[in-house]
């Protein structure tokens, strides 16, 4: 059981994974692993598959064939929610926010899952009754800068605030592996460097997977880089050897990122 | 011909012709569902309002042949009014909004339909030419029933040719998988949801004229036919006219037979087989869009 | 609650105490209404309103727990202590089923199959007439006991039954949704996606949710047929599901009192309208069409929003589960 053996280490463990939608492969025989701890970004053209591979890995879009393990583990028929309960979370491109409720009652989702008190129906849901609960939601909130708005309904706040609490809601739960969908995705500069700092701030125990068009923050952050395109893994390594990958520069990176890092 | 078989030849007519008018009930239904993404909850009025203007129209020009044309269109114009007068400036709340506001039109015209008509049973009469019996291979079989079959097999077969070789026809299969393409194609989707509306509207006015001399007329029709319409749609499933034909053969079989067989529980079949479908194939048995 | 509402709830309290004593017996009969149907509409608000569940078929459990109540009132014995929780655990049962197959579907389909299941139980009420008395329905109904000599005779007594059982029902609902459990269908109602994605099974809250909402809606069935003393088809027809729609997005949908005052509008507006005139289906018709393009957010949402402007809105939009709006 060599096999198994190597399995076992890794975060996340895909092998030959298929997805096509009526006829196109969007993803096709794809395979990679992450080790626990690493920081891999996955970058590649639009339309390379890679916010796909996210649904299929976190279990919103059923694949058509291959094999996804999370720490050991067959995964590959689990609904999405048993994946999450097996310590995957995610954050999503668009943001997938309950719009209605407030910042705290957003937060308070996760935690209250996170905490084992989803399946209590009879105790109100405060401060009083879940004292810990709700001092972790504090100390995100301040941490986040979030603290005076988290009485606010997430509709109101500004798009920034939003996205931020689009990856709060992941990294709250205190995943082993969190896929990260475009993080910075219609943040300002600034908004992006603080996002950066957070970003760099998480758990180092915590698998990272980025998806992210933000070069600075691909090269920053990542110890690993995944590229893919049309579906397929088309080059692996550190940033270096990314940088270094002709057909890497060919297909995606481009001029611009030739010059700026080269 | 014995006759247990004799018995079931007949009854396999009749479970036929009441699959004929629940298909022509639920082609709409799916259609517009499966667009428009809007569960008509007025479509048994629709229904109901076909089967009473064609009473009116057949007592007033004595001819049951222009009652069959003149109110699923009458019907059609009305459905044309409401999706542009009360559904249209709706279109951004939500679907929900949609669906409610038919289900409040329901409760108009089931009283409207009472204060015209009464409350009273009536029913149409079928001209000549299709009542009486038919001879075929030595066995009798009512002419209206068989009259109905044929009437729903070439509906059926328009509208597959409709859906499948015409323009039009591809643009609403593109709308039922996707919306946005539609759009992007440069077609406006608002004039193919009011033609879409109007186009259910005139087939459940057919459905409601055919039905008359079988099932008759009366206050509450619409919710009871509307029911079978809504578990043809969940058994055959969306997408497809073919898809609701196969699940409207199968109610109006099972439904009739099992009232012949098993009359305390046919009701019970009709609910079985919707949940053994459910249970096993979500999608419906002939439908592409899981429900 | 702040001082301002507790001191509105007592005075409201005091007066419902006191109402049996100055209000005429007909009066009195269309509260009694009002609070059943509170209860009935406020269980369906429970899916509706709460959970994003649009159930078109909620009579389905208003009719079994009314039957229930009555078949056992007649065959067995009378006593409340009796009836009611065999009305409660019938519907709750059958809330089970009929939730194990609805919450398989989500969107549109879950009205389509809840309406479909609620027109079963219509034809098994017309059709099982040894059980049920098919058509005529149960009559002669015994008056319902607390124990052998203590019946609820006096209408006034009956009103004092189905406020506490009406009471009760209201801060239960209000302590459940203000639960984890609770604030996790809210979650279900706005986004049902992400609550998946961090990790919760959403089938079992829609299903604990259905059967909840089935069991309060036998409860209101079996107050009912304490009322009326006789149980009919009726009772299940698709109306009584559709009424209770009206009741909850008139009043105001996802809102404590909402469904309450729903029922409150539509019974008091039916029994001042139905003296003039035989036009009241169109008359309930025209009105929730006019409430759900003018005030989607129901009486709740008015009353907010005759409150200072700052102030926000109580009540949530309605959304269907499985559909963002």
């Amino acid at each position: 059981m060599i096999e198994n053996g190597t399995k076992n280490k890794k975060a996340l463990h895909i092998e030959d994974l298929s997805k096509n939608f009526g006829g196109l492969n969007i993803l096709d025989q794809l395979s990679m692993s992450v080790t626990p701890g690493e920081r891999r970004a996955i970058i590649g053209p639009n339309g390379a598959g890679k916010t796909t591979l996210f649904n299929v890995i976190s279990g919103e879009l059923k694949a058509c064939k291959g094999s996804i393990s999370l720490f050991g583990e067959e995964v590959i028929d689990m609904p999405n929610h048993q994946r999450a309960r097996r310590g995957l979370a995610r954050s999503y491109q668009k943001n997938n926010l309950f719009l209605n409720l407030s910042v705290l009652d957003n937060l308070a989702l996760v935690l209250q899952r996170k905490h084992n008190h989803e399946g209590n129906w009879f105790k109100h849901r405060s401060p009083k009754a879940f004292p810990l609960l709700y001092k972790e939601a504090e100390s995100f909130l301040e941490s986040w800068n979030l603290a005076k708005k988290s009485h606010v309904k997430v509709a109101e706040l500004s798009y920034g605030e939003q996205r931020e609490i689009e990856i709060l809601l992941g990294v709250a739960a205190d995943p082993k592996i969190l896929l990260l969908d475009e993080p910075t995705a219609g943040m300002s500069v600034a908004e992006t460097q603080h996002m950066l700092r957070f970003l760099e701030n998480f758990p180092v125990d915590m698998t990272m997977l980025i998806i992210e068009h933000d070069m600075e923050i691909v090269f920053g952050l990542a110890d690993r880089i995944t590229v893919l395109y049309y579906g397929k893994v088309l080059a692996e390594g550190t940033p270096e050897e990314i940088r270094a990958d002709s057909r890497v520069r060919e297909v995606y990176l481009g001029s611009e990122v030739s010059e700026k890092y080269a | 011909m014995n006759e247990s078989l004799s018995i079931l030849a007949m009854q396999v007519l009749n479970g036929l012709a009441y699959g004929m008018l629940l298909f022509l009930l639920a082609a709409g239904l799916s259609l517009i569902f499966g667009n428009m993404d809007i569960l008509n909850l007025a479509h048994g009025s629709f229904y109901m309002l076909g089967a009473y203007i064609a009473l009116s129209v057949a007592q007033y020009l004595d001819n049951f042949w222009l009652a069959l044309i003149l109110a699923p269109l009458l019907v059609g114009l009305i459905s044309l009014v409401l999706e542009l007068g009360l559904l249209r400036i709706s279109y951004n709340r939500g679907h929900l909004t949609q669906v409610l506001l038919t289900f409040g039109l329901a409760y108009v015209f089931n009283d409207l339909v009472r204060w015209i008509w009464g409350a009273a049973i009536h029913t149409l009469t079928p001209p000549a030419s299709i009542s009486g019996s038919l001879e075929i291979m030595g066995q009798t079989f009512p002419r209206y029933r068989v009259f109905v079959v044929l009437l729903g097999f070439v509906i059926a077969f328009l509208l597959w040719f409709f859906q499948e070789k015409t323009r039009w026809g591809a643009i609403i299969r593109a709308g039922v998988s996707d919306k946005e393409m539609v759009g992007g194609l440069g077609i406006n989707i608002h004039l193919v949801f009011t033609l879409i509306f109007a186009l259910g509207g005139v087939l459940a006015g057919l459905s409601g004229v055919a039905a008359g001399p079988i099932l008759g007329l009366y206050p509450g029709m619409d919710f009871e036919t509307l029911i079978f319409a809504l578990i043809v749609v969940v058994v055959g499933g969306l997408g497809s006219f073919t898809a609701t034909f196969g699940g409207a053969i199968i109610i109006g079989l099972a439904d009739t037979l099992g009232k012949v067989w098993f009359p305390e529980a046919s009701l019970f079949l009709i609910f079985a087989i919707m949940a053994v479908v459910l249970l096993v194939k979500p999608q419906g048995l002939f439908g592409g869009r899981a429900a | 609650m702040n001082r301002k509402n507790l001191l509105a709830m007592s005075v409201l309290f005091l007066i419902s105490l006191v109402l049996p004593w100055v209000i005429a017996v007909y009066p009195l009969g269309i509260v009694i209404e009002i609070l059943i149907y509170g209860i009935f509409a406020s269980s369906l608000n429970l899916l509706l309103g709460y959970s994003g569940l649009v159930s078109f078929g909620h009579a389905a459990f208003f009719g079994i727990g009314a039957y229930t109540a009555s078949i056992f009132a007649q065959n067995v014995s009378a006593n409340i202590f009796f009836t009611l929780p065999a009305a409660v655990i019938v519907s709750l049962l059958a809330a089970l089923i009929i939730g194990f197959f609805c919450t398989r579907v989500s969107g549109f389909y879950f009205l389509m199959l809840t309406l479909a299941f609620a027109q079963m139980i219509y034809a098994i009420a017309h059709q099982w007439e040894s059980l049920t008395g098919g058509s005529n329905g149960l009559s002669g109904i015994p008056v319902p006991q607390l124990w052998s000599g203590f019946s609820f005779e006096d209408q006034k007594l009956l009103y004092y039954l189905i406020l506490i059982v009406f009471l009760l029902v209201i801060f239960g609902i209000r302590r459940f949704i203000a639960s984890p459990v609770g604030q996790t269908l809210i979650g279900i109602r706005e986004n049902e996606g992400r609550l998946k994605a961090i990790g919760y099974n959403i089938r079992n809250y829609k299903l604990l949710a259905f059967v909840i909402a089935g069991g309060l809606g036998g409860v209101a069935g079996a107050l009912y047929s304490y009322f009326n003393g006789f149980v009919s088809p009726h009772e299940v027809y698709w109306t009584v599901s559709g009424h209770a729609i009206i009741m909850v997005i008139i009043g105001g949908a996802g809102t404590l009192i909402g469904p309450t005052l729903g029922a409150g509008f539509l019974i008091i507006l039916q029994s001042v309208v139905s003296s003039y005139t035989d036009r009241w289906y169109s008359i309930v018709g025209l009105t929730f069409i006019a409430f759900v393009l003018f005030a989607p957010k129901g009486i709740m949402g008015l009353i907010s929003l005759l409150k200072l402007p700052g102030k926000k809105e109580v009540t949530q939009n309605f959304n269907v589960e499985g559909e963002k709006a």
